[in-house]
């Protein structure tokens, strides 16, 4: 399923991420080296042709890593930036983005002239010094950054500067099987996703455990995949100073957040059951655990609708977008990846690769890859489902008119994208964001399996956070 | 007179002969460990001048939770993988030189796991241990025993990666055979005039005579398994438990915390000094082993 | 019929009966057995990972991990698929096949000669710094090279620099030439290999005049050749399967891929989500075939090999 192949590598299910990481257990050596691995999206058409006037004597040539022409998308995008300039050469080198590679090249003065990387790795690039600030190029060619959601926007700024373009973007929904909440004489209509108490005791009501074993999840919270950052939010708490500065993961928002989720998760047989239920599934098959009933309600991106659409097109199923605690307001997380260009790309280059970035997110360069995709998918008679872009009036012709109705619970799902957009927030991006992001992972699963109190956690989580950023303030590589 | 010529030129010779390696070491070796060596007294990104910070690094460490958790991984797969792997070669080694037919066919299939993808192995063990519907645990469910939760409980999943890691022992079971193959028919033949039994002879014949294989393979497979790297990531990539490798870290080795540090967090410095700690404990426990070995390995009087 | 041959039948029979006591006997039958069953019971736990791969190579991807061991249905064309997908990525199969051949065929040659020259030279030859050389062997085997990558990786960009490009990163060199500097577990290797031959030998061909060089070429290495051979397998194992090193210097040049990255970035070719297993592991089995192949017909050899070799210490 094309899903826009942009940025979930970091949002994979568990399951779906054991798959991949065990594909090459030699491949798999690297995963820490590749920080942002972004398969990826493929060169558009450059809107503004004119602006690559001053280099239109010469041929000159880029080179783009992270980003492969796999796909009818990528294929499409990049013809229609070719045509707009036939003097850019572009060299795109596909498979994830090796930051040990751009470490090493950025180092030796050799630095390809674009990357496509993981939005929350631009700061940690541009606190680095690997990738310069591209606030000139915008106020140059008055470059309309308000084409992108606003969330996607501040996510690629580092310290007032602008770093970044928005490249594909992926947010947090709520899915709720419907027959498994009928069956068990539940109104799917009736579940609120700002209803703590109400999320809790459906998921108890909804699960299905025997000896030990899961058999059915009724409520997955993804807190073990990090969405601590959205739980808190909901519910009014946050996890950083507002100039990520300062961890604060001993807000007492975030304690009873986690808390709430350990508990939710106790009460469907505990979290080790529930990762022993989640290794006996395919989530790329028509056997997704959402799909068959095995799990009847989750936060989960939405992407997901690809997977279901092709096995189950008749599915019916509810979305909605994740809210804020005992309100009916929008909250949730946006992530996603970005176009940037690296510290020491000689001038001439710079712009070519400035008009690469540009022609690349341009509404026609993405309407043409949705169109490409739709047509492939039809002729391998697959269900096309919409992508987000990051680009919105590319991603709202792609809803109202590339996608052709699959069924109603898939209309209705499409429909809510815009809302969650719009209210959408994202995990800190600073300058230590890996080691943030590996931190809270660890710390909260030790909390979900109960080796820890999660008051105890979230202090050692506060504590190493913490030291992390100041290691840093201290100088790049501190430690 | 002659004999001082053909020394000199047998010096020059042999200067000669070793010359890709003094070159090689040169430019590949001493010029980047003592970077190393430097750096780990450095704070050091790649992309920013390293700080000079003295002995932080080495001192931080004193205080690293996690680099203590990492070293206890690491031992504790040395300690029970370096014996299992041992024994499994050994067994297939002594089977495949009991004069049995097809003997090639047999060493082809036992030495398979050693050269098959790693692609496979990861998907196929994730598979066979999967707590709930395993083969493995259907296997004991089967004989009644209720299986552990190998890939999800924190306590199992270094036993599993051992368990794993014990079939990949191609190399040492033809190294084992290889030994068995040149102790000598006589000795064999006296102890059983003696009226050895076979674990007799096994005991008293066969472990002398191989002794110093066997030393040898603990050694080196000492030395691979402070290095672990790829079967962590194998099958528990950082990403499927967020940061950690395995649930509450316990597949996170030393090598892929050193690699962390420094391709994750562009912590170089630091991750220079992890090195040459983990250089200093393996270096200490091959002596140690070396010290030891006297008293376990048969002493050949003359070949 | 005389008592006596009454006697001697009686004796023979007995002796029949008894047979299985000694020799080739029922203890004798009992143990083949024992050592039969045992062979099969590993054979099996040995195997199944293979027949496992190799049987969902042959799956389409609706069947894939399914309970079958015998896929139903059989698909012979995954193996077809391979190269046509490999083809639409923009390198061909078989250019990574060529890839890493080279880089195998050149990198078990390189080691071959610089590692059994040097541990001819520290096995047999007095020379000045004899030992500091042999220490530095033993300790680029303890030190873990992981840290250097960094250093290492810049000196290979200096090269390119200096060479414009014909050596150095973005090129295959960084792969093998290595091993024209010999490395430290094989020279360990083949000097012990190189110790059990009599001196002798090399007294006696300096006598009638032979060369170092020619000593070395025409005398030693016939000697040492189930040991050289030992080397090339696990060489050969080594830089077939080198994952590393392709990702470090060559994941940006799509041309030179080599197998195991060039499986990789297919992997992630078939786009998110799709992982399409039975073509990976379709390359998975056409990658594992040359290492099995090669043992297979030089078991014997690298039995040898080690026999005698570094493992006698």
């Amino acid at each position: 399923m094309d899903t826009g192949t942009g940025e979930k590598n970091r949002t994979l299910t568990r399951r779906e991420l054991v798959r991949r990481s065990a594909l090459f257990g030699g491949a798999v050596v690297v995963a820490p080296i590749i920080a942002a691995c972004q398969p990826g999206a493929t060169p558009g058409a450059s809107t503004s042709p004119g602006a690559s006037g001053s280099t239109a004597a010469q041929k000159v040539t880029i080179r783009v890593w992270g980003y492969g022409l796999d796909d009818a998308r990528a294929k499409a995008r990049l013809n229609v930036f070719k045509a707009a300039n036939p003097n850019i050469d572009v060299q795109p080198v596909g498979g994830t983005l090796n930051t040990q590679q751009l470490l090493t090249a950025v180092a030796s003065g050799d630095p390809p002239e674009v990357i496509n990387t993981d939005r929350t790795q631009v700061g940690s690039w541009a606190g680095r010094s690997a990738i310069d600030p591209i606030t000139d190029l915008i106020d140059k060619d008055k470059f309309d950054m308000s084409q992108f959601y606003p969330a996607t926007v501040e996510q690629v700024k580092y310290k007032g500067q602008t770093y970044g373009v928005p490249h594909f973007a992926t947010i947090d929904l709520f899915w709720i099987n419907n027959k498994v909440l009928s069956d068990a004489g539940t109104d799917p209509a009736s579940v609120d996703p700002g209803n703590w108490d109400q999320l809790q005791s459906l998921g108890e009501k909804l699960a299905k455990v025997s000896g030990g074993k899961v058999t059915r999840t009724g409520f997955d919270t993804k807190m073990q995949d990090g969405r601590l950052y959205y739980w808190t939010w909901a519910n009014g708490g946050d996890l950083f100073s507002s100039d990520g500065s300062k961890a604060q993961f001993t807000d007492a928002k975030a304690v009873e957040a986690l808390t709430w989720a350990r508990d939710a998760v106790k009460k469907q047989g505990g979290e080790k059951a529930r990762a022993a239920f989640s290794q006996t599934q395919d989530f790329f098959s028509p056997n997704n655990p959402f799909l068959i009933g095995q799990t009847a309600m989750t936060i989960f991106e939405q992407w997901l609708l690809g997977v279901l659409a092709d096995p189950g097109p008749n599915f019916a199923f509810t979305v909605l977008p994740p809210r804020k605690r005992n309100s009916k307001d929008p909250l949730t997380t946006v992530t996603g990846g970005a176009f940037a260009i690296p510290k020491g790309v000689k001038a001439d280059k710079r712009l070519a690769a400035w008009e690469f970035i540009k022609g690349m997110v341009s509404t026609d360069a993405w309407i043409a890859g949705q169109k490409a995709t739709f047509m492939d998918k039809q002729s391998k008679n697959q269900k096309y489902t919409p992508t987000i872009t990051g680009n919105i009036k590319a991603d709202q012709e792609d809803m109202n008119t590339v996608y052709k109705s699959i069924g109603p619970s898939y209309d209705a799902a499409i429909k809510t994208w815009q809302t969650a957009l719009n209210a959408g927030k994202y995990p800190y991006s600073g300058p230590v964001a890996q080691q943030i992001s590996d931190l809270v992972t660890a710390n909260v699963n030790d909390a979900l399996q109960e080796a820890k109190q999660p008051a105890d956690a979230l202090k050692k989580l506060n504590d190493d956070a913490q030291k992390a950023i100041d290691d840093y303030a201290k100088g790049p590589g501190n430690k | 007179m002659r004999r001082r010529f053909r020394l000199k030129e047998e010096q020059v010779a042999g200067l000669l002969f070793v010359s890709p390696f003094i070159v090689g070491f040169l430019i590949f070796s001493a010029g980047p460990y003592i970077a190393s060596l430097y750096l780990s007294l450095t704070t050091y990104d790649v992309l920013n001048p390293p700080n000079f910070v003295g002995l932080q690094n080495y001192i931080d460490l004193a205080s690293d939770e996690t680099f203590g958790k990492a070293l206890y991984n690491t031992l504790y797969f040395v300690v029970f993988h370096g014996p299992t792997a041992i024994a499994m070669a050994l067994i297939l080694a002594l089977l495949l030189n009991a004069k049995v037919r097809g003997v090639s066919i047999w060493r082809t299939i036992y030495y398979l796991p050693q050269v098959t993808p790693a692609v496979a192995l990861g998907v196929l063990w994730l598979r066979i241990l999967s707590p709930n519907n395993g083969l493995l645990n259907s296997i004991l469910a089967g004989v009644g025993i209720q299986g552990p939760a190998w890939t999800v409980d924190a306590d199992w999943v270094k036993p599993s990666l051992i368990l794993i890691r014990v079939f990949v022992v191609g190399t040492w079971m033809i190294t084992f055979l290889a030994a068995l193959q040149d102790v000598p028919q006589e000795l064999y033949e006296a102890a059983s005039i003696d009226g050895a039994n076979a674990w007799q002879r096994f005991r008293n014949v066969t472990l002398p005579m191989i002794s110093r294989v066997i030393f040898f393979a603990v050694i080196a497979i000492t030395i691979f398994s402070m290095n672990v790297f790829d079967i962590a990531y194998f099958m528990f990539p950082p990403q499927v438990f967020g940061g950690q490798l395995g649930p509450q870290d316990s597949a996170l080795f030393y090598m892929v915390y050193l690699f962390q540090q420094a391709f994750s967090y562009f912590h170089m410095g630091y991750a220079a000094a992890l090195a040459w700690i983990l250089f200093a404990i393996t270096l200490a426990i091959t002596l140690i082993q070396l010290r030891l070995s006297r008293y376990f390995v048969y002493a050949e009087t003359s070949k | 019929m005389t008592t006596a041959a009454k006697g001697e039948r009686r004796q023979k029979a007995f002796e029949r009966s008894t047979a299985f006591l000694e020799g080739r006997g029922l203890f004798w039958v009992a143990q083949r057995a024992l050592i039969y069953g045992a062979l099969v019971f590993f054979a099996i736990v040995f195997v199944f990972p293979f027949v496992w791969l190799l049987s969902n190579s042959l799956k389409d991807p609706l069947h894939i991990f399914d309970a079958n061991l015998i896929p139903q249905p059989i698909v012979w064309q995954n193996y077809v698929t391979i190269f046509q997908e490999t083809e639409t990525m923009g390198t061909p199969l078989i250019s990574m096949i060529r890839n890493s051949v080279i880089v195998s065929v050149l990198g078990v040659t390189a080691v071959l000669i610089s590692s059994s020259m040097i541990g001819f030279a520290l096995a047999k030859l007095r020379f000045p710094g004899a030992n500091v050389v042999f220490f530095l062997v033993l300790m680029t085997m303890m030190l873990p090279g992981e840290v250097t990558i960094v250093p290492v990786y810049l000196i290979w960009r200096k090269l390119a620099d200096l060479t414009g490009g014909l050596i150095g990163t973005g090129t295959l060199f960084p792969l093998w030439l290595g091993g024209l500097f010999g490395s430290s577990f094989y020279i360990f290797m083949l000097r012990q290999f190189f110790l059990g031959i009599p001196q002798e030998l090399i007294e006696g061909a300096r006598v009638d005049g032979a060369s170092y060089l020619r000593i070395y070429w025409q005398i030693m290495l016939p000697l040492v050749r189930p040991a050289l051979l030992a080397v090339a397998v696990l060489e050969f194992q080594a830089k077939w399967n080198d994952f590393m090193g392709p990702l470090i210097y060559v994941s940006n040049k799509p041309d030179l891929w080599t197998l195991p990255i060039g499986l990789f970035q297919l992997n992630q070719h078939f786009g998110f989500g799709q992982f399409r297993y039975e073509l990976i592991f379709a390359a998975a089995v056409l990658m594992l075939l040359p290492s099995v192949i090669l043992f297979f017909l030089a078991q014997k050899q690298f039995i040898k090999g080690l026999s005698a070799g570094a493992v006698k210490g």
